[in-house]
């Protein structure tokens, strides 16, 4: 099974997710999944399952000062069925 | 550049980590020092009362070297440790170091005036000073520390603000100092080894209470009666009810918050921390003298924080030893701060279980994701790694004494340097640091009122009281072991 691997945002509106090649956002997770899956299906005809990583850009997301509590925000693993 | 999350994720690049490497570091210079008997770490320098400043400070092993060596010798070394540190975790290690070096200063410059014989000197050490009366005001040179840290938090330039909070880390330099605590644990454990397995238990059972009640009631109130969402009430009660700003991170991530949501609950923690950490202990003192070791438990169930939960448990440790050497009872100086740290280290290792918990709960039946998978790695992901290091320092230690593999005296010559000055140096760092990261105009931000309110109400009406209750109900009748002065 194929595994994608995003850097997740969320600029205060809509979650975005981003690895270089794909940006897609939602103003939900589930928006978000499901515009994922449209964009994927289109790159990935052959694949009936893509295995999809996402983890919250916490440098970016979450102020410095609170690095130190805590070391990291979520990490998501989506099973996105293509077909 | 996203990168699939493995296990060994972060073990260079967090503040977590770093506090294990560096205290484990310390820890085990200590143990080679007790096994060779070569003098690795009396160096550290130590501070004193005095009445004379010349003799304010000098090594934790007197004679070894001048107190202004040892002073430089200590800023050094602790200065390559922590920007080892830094350069790792990808800071600007240049602005680190400028900054760094600004809060040693204050922070030596508070230890001094904190330690003046006439302001916190106990009576059993009048006579050594020549002095036949102080305030004894015990802990006096934390709030000195952590007054100018809040000077500098909310009334320094925007400008000098930003760059002392480069190295104002208060969370990394107290989980240091948990791992020296460790070592301390350790020794202690040695002659005192039953009185140590009681207070590690007694704080299990207290942390179990505190999740199964706290969190509920702590997210019913936040729901039914201040009407906030589900999104927020979940990372209030993790925040309020469980270990502060980790909690609130924590939960948020696990159900899939965004990141709004933590910001704006963490800035509040923090600011009651604060309050908590002045008040609670002279509260404390004055009402629960008779109870140390609950009193003590009872900051770890409360005070939200490992900050400022060590803190607090500094200043109470000082303020009853020294009300207590006031009618002639010499209680051992630091068990009243173990169980302050020990319910906060239990609460701290749960709250992996408890986000996964939730994670599960959010994403397979409150808000249903289809696809998405809940990774029991999570638990690990979100484990206290400085934890890891409190445990091993105090079990190695503990093996090693009690296994007469190191005679106890050789490792007191090792690790006593560690586990007191190089410990309470790094309880003075988060000190400091405490009040410059907190700035009180946060209570001002848009939003923040009704937070503010549920907050408050929630600690005053069920954290406080029921968490009392809890630290009674499972260390009342412990008392420190007594020392002869």
């Amino acid at each position: 099974m194929k595994t994608i691997t995003f850097d997740l945002y969320h600029d205060g509106v809509k979650w975005i997710a981003k690895n270089g090649q794909i940006i897609v956002s939602g103003e939900t997770l589930e928006e978000l999944d499901e515009n994922l899956k449209l964009k994927l299906k289109d790159m990935f005809e052959d694949e009936k399952t893509i295995k999809v990583n996402m983890e919250l850009d916490y440098r970016e997301m979450v102020p410095h000062w609170m690095w130190q509590y805590h070391p990291y925000y979520f990490y998501r693993t989506v099973y996105l069925e293509l077909d | 550049m996203a990168e699939e999350r493995r296990w060994y994720t972060g073990m260079f690049s967090t503040e977590d980590w770093w506090a294990f490497w560096i205290g484990i570091f310390f820890v085990f210079l200590g143990i080679v020092a007790a096994a060779t008997m070569v003098d690795l770490t009396g160096w550290i320098v130590s501070f004193g009362n005095w009445v004379d400043i010349t003799k304010s400070f000098g090594p934790a092993h007197k004679g070894l070297m001048s107190p202004l060596a040892s002073l430089v010798v200590s800023y050094v070394v602790f200065t390559i440790a922590t920007a080892i540190g830094a350069k790792a975790m990808g800071w600007d290690v240049k602005n680190y170091l400028k900054a760094w070096t600004v809060i040693f200063i204050l922070t030596t410059i508070a230890y001094i005036i904190g330690q003046y014989g006439y302001l916190s000197a106990t009576s059993n050490k009048w006579e050594k000073l020549g002095i036949t009366w102080s305030l004894q005001i015990g802990g006096a040179y934390y709030i000195i520390a952590l007054i100018i840290g809040l000077l500098i938090g909310n009334f320094a330039p925007s400008g000098f603000k930003e760059f002392m909070k480069r190295a104002a880390r208060p969370e990394w330099y107290i989980k240091i100092a948990i791992v020296c605590l460790g070592a301390k644990l350790g020794l202690k454990a040695i002659e005192a080894t039953g009185f140590a397995m009681h207070l590690l238990f007694a704080g299990v059972c207290a942390t179990i209470a505190a999740y199964l009640l706290f969190w509920p009631l702590a997210y019913t109130v936040s729901r039914k009666l201040f009407n906030l969402s589900r999104e927020w009430a979940a990372c209030l009660a993790s925040g309020i009810s469980i270990c502060g700003v980790s909690a609130a991170i924590a939960t948020a991530g696990s159900i899939r918050a965004r990141p709004i949501v933590p910001v704006m609950i963490s800035s509040l923690i923090v600011v009651f921390a604060v309050f908590e950490l002045v008040i609670l202990p002279a509260v404390l003192v004055t009402t629960w003298f008779n109870e140390p070791i609950a009193a003590g438990a009872s900051l770890g169930l409360t005070v939200k924080t490992d900050g400022a939960d060590a803190a607090a448990g500094a200043i109470l440790d000082q303020l009853m030893i020294s009300k207590a050497a006031s009618m002639g009872i010499h209680w051992d100086e630091g068990w009243i701060l173990a169980s302050a740290i020990m319910t906060k280290i239990w609460i701290d290792m749960f709250i992996g279980v408890w986000a996964f918990v939730l994670a599960v709960v959010w994403v397979y039946y409150f808000e249903r994701k289809p696809g998405e998978k809940v990774q029991k790695m999570e638990i690990w992901w979100r484990f206290p790694k400085f934890v890891i290091g409190y445990f091993v320092a105090m079990f190695a230690i503990m093996g090693l004494g009690l296994g007469n593999v190191i005679g106890f005296e050789n490792l007191e010559f090792g690790l006593k340097p560690i586990e007191g000055a190089m410990r309470h140096f790094f309880f003075m760092l988060t000190f400091t640091s405490i009040g410059i990261v907190t700035d009180f105009r946060a209570l001002r931000q848009e939003g923040i009122g009704k937070l503010a309110v549920a907050y408050a109400f929630i600690l005053a009406v069920i954290i406080i009281p029921i968490g009392w209750f809890i630290a009674w109900l499972f260390h009342h009748g412990m008392m420190p072991p007594t020392v002869t002065p």
